[in-house]
């Protein structure tokens, strides 16, 4: 049986009613909509599709611009970089947000080493990552009536270009690093991925980081996904792992 | 934008409180005119929520449900009508399990509940996560039915190959779920559940012998909305004397996305690389 002490810290109600304080919630189109409703639109016919399970062929790291270079931090971005350089040198990992098990934002949950899905259909893009089961559910519109809402993972609209699947992403809260040395961005950052099927086991990406609160210009970085077809997505449980 | 605060509010420990009373309805008032305001709401909802209509095909489950209301307990369905505290009655439990049940409602009666899994943004369980008052969408991709929660981001896989639950298989808080349809009727079987949660909010428990056959069927409803039922049989013959089976209805909700749900967030009560967060 699993009856478990009672030296629960605080009340399990308690606590639905903390985590319930912080959702964040699209908001609602009003009215029963016209003839052309706008909440769902498809992609066109044709495009292809990028369902299948996927693992990032560099986790991981530190992000650099395609040419090779530093990303263009501006003052403030290499003080906050230097900040959370310095913490990590000196062990203190606490300063790493996914250390407390925080989502790990975008682009940096591309680059864990766990596997993800990528669950492609005419009503919308998923990606859904074993890193802390956590997911990006990707629409092909803009809801109307949807207002800034800071988030995490931000607020994704996916569009295809020919071939290439574009994924742009706003509304982000600024409790995420970048990547995992910890490349800063505010609330101001956008994102946009690009991708292409190389082969049929190989994505080629590309993601360019907008961010003037601490990038002196957008800048972009490649990355590559390969398809995982033998490997199976665990269960994996941040909160747990780290108490264990 | 958040969710309705009617939701908030439930989730509060003293809406809780209100809601763990068993007992009948309450008597009293013009019940035709009750019944009546209720049909004009649901009708009104079933249009909204119609807004994009739910896929035709009865085994396309595809998009967005969401179940009305907030209920923290899982009862076994009667062919009648009867009030909670008569289903709670008709609970086949085990000695073991009425006194962990006994124990889970004095606990929250002294004020001092017991924390699950939930509570440590660990994943829900099944069939806990079944009565999560938030809205879930499924994704159909071959071989696959990935079910995404919006509550604390769970995500359920249902695995639709046709293939065997691999040896390996370790003991999960979702647990390994294995799908087959008869006729139109999505079937479900889940195992390979650990032992760290409860069967609902309220006080059930179960063991490592838990097994869950879900049984889920698209339906149109007499106000032209369309909900999946799914029955949901509970088997764990340390807890229960013999299977029992519960009903959760989600109504298609296409007027509405999913959310961003970060329970990691703010939580108090889990201790991160053994260093406490509360306050």
């Amino acid at each position: 049986m699993n009856v478990r002490s009672a030296g629960a810290l605080v009340a399990a109600a308690c606590l639905a009613a903390w985590c319930a304080s912080t959702w964040v919630a699209p908001a609602i189109a009003a009215g029963t909509g016209g003839d052309a409703d706008p909440l769902f639109e498809q992609p066109p016919a044709g495009v292809p599709n990028f369902t299948g399970k996927w693992l990032n062929a560099k986790p991981g790291g530190h992000l650099l611009t395609t040419s090779g270079s530093e990303p263009p931090l501006n003052a403030a971005g290499r003080a906050e970089y230097a900040r959370r350089q310095a913490a990590l040198k000196s062990g203190d990992h606490k300063v790493d947000p996914v250390s407390s098990c925080l989502m790990h934002g975008v682009p940096r949950l591309l680059y864990t080493s766990m596997p993800f899905l990528i669950l492609q259909t005419t009503r919308d893009v998923n990606f859904v990552h074993e890193a802390n089961h956590t997911f990006r559910n990707i629409y092909w519109n803009k809801a109307p009536g949807d207002e800034p809402d800071p988030s995490y993972l931000g607020y994704s609209v996916a569009h295809f270009e020919g071939k290439t699947l574009v994924i742009d992403s706003t509304d982000f809260n600024d409790l995420t690093w970048l990547d995992y040395s910890g490349l800063p961005h505010g609330e101001k950052l956008t994102v946009q991925e690009r991708y292409t099927l190389e082969n049929p086991n190989t994505i080629q990406g590309s993601l360019t980081i907008t961010d003037p609160d601490f990038y002196t210009a957008p800048w972009t970085t490649r990355l590559t996904f390969k398809r995982q077809p033998g490997m199976a997505l665990k269960e994996n449980v941040c909160m747990d792992t780290h108490q264990m | 934008m958040r969710r309705p605060a009617w939701l908030i509010c439930c989730l509060a420990s003293i809406c809780i409180a209100a809601f763990a009373q068993e007992g009948p309805p309450q008597g009293g008032g013009d019940a035709a005119a009750r019944a009546a305001a209720r049909d004009k709401r649901n009708a009104a909802d079933a249009l909204a929520w119609n807004r994009n209509p739910a896929p035709q095909d009865p085994r396309d489950f595809s998009g967005v449900w969401w179940t009305r209301g907030y209920d923290r307990t899982f009862r076994p369905v009667t062919d009648s009508p009867m009030p909670p505290g008569e289903s709670a009655r008709l609970l086949p439990l085990t000695p073991l399990e009425a006194a962990s049940r006994q124990h889970h409602l004095d606990m929250e009666k002294a004020g001092t509940p017991i924390a699950d899994a939930p509570t440590q943004c660990f994943p829900h369980g099944i069939p806990r996560l079944l009565a999560s008052p938030y809205p879930i969408e499924f994704v159909y991709s071959p071989g696959l039915i990935t079910i995404l929660h919006e509550v604390a981001h769970n995500v359920r896989f249902i695995h639709m190959d046709g293939k065997p639950v691999p040896a390996d298989t370790p003991r999960t808080f979702l647990g390994y779920s294995v799908g087959h349809w008869e006729g139109n009727t999505l079937v479900v079987v889940t195992d390979h559940l650990n032992d760290r949660t409860q069967i609902d909010e309220e006080s059930l428990s179960h063991g490592l012998q838990l097994k869950v056959t879900e049984r889920m069927t698209k339906f149109t409803n007499r106000y032209g909305g369309v909900e999946i039922r799914d029955l949901i049989t509970i088997e764990d013959p340390e807890h229960f004397t013999k299977p029992w089976t519960a009903e959760r209805l989600y109504p298609w909700r296409g007027d509405i996305r999913i959310a961003e749900y970060s329970c990691e967030e703010n939580n108090r009560n889990a201790p991160v690389n053994g260093i406490s967060v509360a306050k």
